[in-house]
């Protein structure tokens, strides 16, 4: 394979590399995808496709899968990026500190080298950027609508249309219907419901999430089965993983996979690009040559190569990433109620805060129920005797609502990453990343927590606690290599082409200059098909 | 310093009395035996005066939970009482004692007092962590 010239080679596997990918090959180009390529082979067999209760009964080897065979799964200490994945995700930051090492005091992302990245876990919500959004982002607007389209036909997406459909992305032209809410969601919906003109008035819309998650059978894929084991099996392939789409694109004689394998750097000459890259068991040297090379690292990888492949360890690259907080709320009026039989451990509802009306800085909180979580997960958080927590948190469980709030993110002078050497680590370098938010950037922040805690309890939902998770820790990184419409370094083209390259394009979110609240994945693959269909 | 592998069996069989009433079956003290070594919670002495004193005194575990809980929420000592729980609410077999449950008035008032309860307790517990 290394004589081959490839006409590109797609760096990554994630959510961006899957669409650049299947783009290219259904353009008919010969396709060379390099990828850590990491995949879970300890837990996927050994969950049955059964419900989560069922499970509980009859399994005895549950203890496995729930807890880890080296118990990891149990979290001691902070919450911090990445402690939230269960056992069976967990491969997904298998080899990241040997091989995407960061360095920060401020700042702690959550990386993978996985076969389908960070999309094995990811929470499936998908939202449309508004015209507003996309012009911040750099992104050009019917562009990015058709591509939405493209995107949502290939994976899947269901929701509703409602108050919130602004913001999400129930316009789609195949929309699937929406999955069921438990009581938790149900309730809120009632209480909005009876509250609407006043939340409206106020800014705050309320409404199903648009999910990539099916509801009516595609390809292979089921319908979503309500076996509520979301945070540790794909059994039906109701929700979409990008896996899914490199398994499929495996079947095309135009289309290659190598995994085990971390590109370190590109070198370009007059018409082809070569990729340097170790192998993860053993770093050997391997090296591709193609004519065009798409980089879909994900934000922080793909700085990594750039820097790297223009021995930069100097310059600063700015770094976004929306910052994110968690409200544990608790709904009264379900306290010590035996829960329903339905059970949904994506999000219910989301709520967005349309401040000003014009689809713009508005940040979003995504609704769940506590079902599938088992009660070991909260005791460290209770500021209480095990014993008693464990009785306290069963009376509460069926009320307990976590919101998960995400902030918009705009560029500052205190958000950076640079790499520096060090021959300590396997690829010689490590990235060092610094983030703090400016005076104005805090006090928006609370400002907003705030006003979500009043949204919520006009719903009947009380919040108890406010947990910081730390930056870093949306998983939403950006902005590195902005766009721009001058070719420069550093920066992307329109057409996503890396500014004084030849034939380097970027194809995950390093180019969007500003992060809408809305969660940035279904942009971040329009973005990737729209990179790959001008190639 | 380490806990030998009998004194961890009784200690297993001790928190699982305490946390659900029951005697800890066979599988339980295994996964407990090997989470301690897995988990690194095996080799910090204060710890292990604490789980000698459990041993010895078992009405201890009462009185270090509610102090550990309020006071010193990422002590050692709690951890494997979490590790102990977690393992607990896996076996299918306690399963029911752990599911949510329908709470009327009068387990509301049990819960109340139980609050108060473990208030007092995390008193006289954090005294006695005070003088380990
Ligand atoms: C628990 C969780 C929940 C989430 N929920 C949501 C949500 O509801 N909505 C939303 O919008 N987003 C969500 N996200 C974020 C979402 O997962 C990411 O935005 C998205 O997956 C990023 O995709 P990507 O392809 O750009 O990057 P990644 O997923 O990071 O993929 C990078 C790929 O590149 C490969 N790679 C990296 N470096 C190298 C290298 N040097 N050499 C070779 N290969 C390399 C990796 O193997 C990987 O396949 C969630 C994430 C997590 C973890």
């Amino acid at each position: 394979m290394d004589d081959i010239v490839w006409d590109a080679i797609v760096v990554g596997s994630g959510c961006s590399g899957a669409m650049a990918a299947q783009t290219l090959v259904e353009r008919g180009l010969k396709v060379l995808m390099i990828d850590g390529g990491v995949k879970d082979e300890r837990y996927k067999r050994i969950i049955p496709p059964k419900d989560f209760l069922q499970i509980r009964k009859e399994e005895q080897e549950q203890h496995r899968f729930f807890l880890g065979d080296n118990f990891e799964g149990v979290p001691f200490g902070k919450i911090i990026t990445g402690e939230h994945l269960t056992p069976p995700r967990k491969f997904m930051t298998a080899f990241v500190r040997q091989f995407l090492p960061v360095v920060s005091n401020s700042f702690i992302p959550l990386e993978s080298l996985a076969y389908g990245g960070l999309g094995n876990g990811w929470g499936l919500g998908c939202c449309m950027f508004s015209k507003n959004e996309l012009d911040a982002c750099g992104l050009p607007s019917s562009e990015m609508q058709n591509a939405y389209e493209v995107v949502a036909k290939r994976i899947g997406v269901s929701g509703a249309q409602d108050d919130a459909t602004p913001y999400t992305a129930a316009t789609l032209s195949t929309l699937q219907p929406s999955i069921d809410m438990d009581s938790n969601g149900e309730n809120l919906q009632n209480n909005y419901l009876k509250k609407k003109e006043h939340l409206k008035r106020h800014g705050f819309f309320v409404g199903r999430p648009s999910l990539a998650l099916l509801t009516q059978p595609k390809d292979n894929r089921l319908p979503y089965q309500y076996r509520d084991m979301d945070f540790y099996s794909d059994n039906d392939k109701s929700a979409y993983r990008p896996w899914l789409t490199i398994d499929q694109l495996k079947t095309h004689s135009n289309f290659s996979f190598i995994g085990n394998l971390c590109a370190v750097r590109f070198a370009e000459d007059a018409d082809t690009v070569t990729v340097h890259s170790l192998t993860l068991d053993t770093t050997e040297s391997k090296r591709f040559v193609a004519k065009k090379l798409v980089l879909a690292s994900g934000v922080l990888g793909t700085s990594r190569i750039v820097l790297r492949s223009f021995d930069d360890y100097e310059n600063q690259l700015p770094l976004l990433s929306n910052p994110y907080s968690y409200l544990a709320g608790i709904q009264p009026g379900l306290l010590g109620k035996d829960t329903d039989k339905r059970k949904i451990g994506f999000a219910q509802l989301s709520m967005f805060y349309d401040k000003h009306g014009n689809n713009m800085d508005v940040p979003m909180g995504s609704c769940y129920s506590y079902r599938s979580m088992m009660l070991f997960h909260l005791l460290k958080e209770s500021p209480l005797d095990v014993k008693s927590a464990y009785r306290f948190l069963q009376y509460m469980m069926p009320a307990f609502t976590i919101i998960g709030l995400f902030h918009p993110e705009k560029p500052s002078s205190g958000k950076w990453v640079q790499l520096q050497k060090n021959y300590n680590q396997t690829t010689g370098d490590e990235l060092h990343a610094h983030y703090t938010l400016n005076k104005e950037e805090q006090a928006q922040l609370t400002d907003t927590e705030k006003k979500f805690s009043w949204a919520l309890r006009q719903l009947n939902c009380f919040v108890l606690k406010k947990i910081a998770p730390g930056h870093g820790a949306s998983i939403h990184y950006g902005g590195t290599l902005p766009f721009s419409a001058k070719n420069q370094r550093y920066t992307l083209l329109p057409d996503g082409k890396l500014g004084e390259t030849k034939n380097v394009y970027v194809a995950d979110g390093s180019g969007f200059n500003y992060l809408p609240g809305k969660g940035i994945t279904f942009s971040l693959m329009a973005n990737a098909h729209r990179v790959a269909s001008g190639l | 310093m380490k806990v030998n592998d009998a004194d961890l069996q009784t200690e297993i069989e001790l928190y699982t009395r305490y946390l659900i009433g029951h005697s800890a079956t066979p599988k339980v003290s295994v996964l407990f035996l090997a989470a301690i070594t897995r988990r690194d919670l095996e080799f910090d002495p204060r710890t292990i005066k604490m789980v000698h004193l459990c041993l010895r005194y078992p009405l201890l575990i009462g009185l270090f939970d509610a102090a550990t809980g309020i006071f010193e929420r990422d002590n050692e000592w709690r951890k494997r009482l979490i590790l102990a729980f977690a393992i607990l609410e896996t076996q299918p077999e306690y399963l029911l004692l752990f599911q949510p449950q329908v709470f009327g008035v009068s387990d509301l008032i049990k819960l109340f007092f139980n609050g108060i309860g473990s208030g007092c307790r995390a008193f006289a517990g954090k005294i006695l962590l005070w003088m380990i």
